[in-house]
């Protein structure tokens, strides 16, 4: 849930930046903009209000992007699932009619030597 | 050894036992056997060849009456017929179209079956036949 534009400012300090906030899990949140890292905890308000909403739980880095930074207030942080190893395609079964197909193949094939072999004699 | 060349030895041992046993059979033993029956082969030395040893060449089956080189001859069995005979068959479900007979090579015998070109199977009504379902009737009856 996007709640629009508000202000930030650390629990550690009083410079205040303006993101946009958003709650990703219920321990994990997320604030898009340009605001450096800090593991002291928030407060949000709204622009130009002195609200303090107050996150001073969420001091977890648990995830830092491109232009984001998200926080947990369980100590989770982000970990990066394991690439699965490809795997190859399970071959799907041949048809009824493919089975079929390929036995009348190999018996022609078979007639046709016999016949070959009847041939030279 | 593969499946194939298993399937080549057993044509090929089958064509020469048939070939060998060829001269105590009948043309419907022989034609009961039309799988193990080589083709005709105008360039092949049929010198070696016991007599009654078969061929299959234009939808018949032809028994060797003269061994002979083909390769000196221009034509197949069914020009050369003192070289080679008809074989016949009382199975109507393998009968063959009809050949006239060439003097007494290829006639028909009582039982003897041949398909006529509708496909109708005429059963020979006795010995030594020499036309056909539409030209004698009372010689022939349908076979099915």
């Amino acid at each position: 849930m996007v709640m629009g534009m508000l202000e930030l400012k650390y629990i550690s300090h009083d410079t205040a930046y303006k993101v946009e906030f958003e709650l990703v899990k219920r321990n994990i949140v997320r604030l898009v903009g340009d605001i450096p890292a800090d593991t002291s905890g928030f407060t949000l308000s709204r622009i130009g209000y002195d609200d303090r909403w107050d996150h001073s739980g969420f001091k977890t880095v648990y995830r830092k992007g491109d232009g984001f930074i998200e926080y947990s207030n369980d100590g989770s942080t982000h970990v990066e699932p394991e690439p699965q190893p490809e795997t190859d395609p399970i071959p799907s079964e041949p048809s009824h009619e493919d089975r079929i197909a390929a036995l009348e193949a190999q018996l022609a094939a078979y007639e046709a030597a016999y016949q070959e072999g009847v041939n030279e004699a | 050894m593969s499946m194939t060349d298993i399937f080549r030895s057993l044509g090929r041992a089958d064509a020469l036992k048939l070939r060998e046993e060829a001269y105590s059979l009948s043309g419907t033993q022989i034609i009961d056997r039309e799988h193990s029956v080589p083709a005709f082969d105008p360039q092949k030395d049929y010198s070696a060849w016991p007599a009654g040893a078969p061929v299959t060449d234009e939808g018949q089956v032809w028994l060797l009456i003269q061994p002979h080189n083909a390769s000196n001859y221009a034509d197949r069995p069914s020009s050369l017929r003192a070289l080679w005979g008809l074989a016949h068959t009382t199975d109507p479900k393998k009968a063959k179209p009809w050949v006239n007979a060439h003097g007494t090579s290829g006639v028909y015998m009582t039982g003897e079956c041949y398909k006529d070109a509708d496909g109708t199977v005429w059963r020979c009504l006795q010995d030594n036949t020499v036309y056909d379902a539409a030209t004698w009737p009372e010689g022939w009856e349908m076979a099915e």
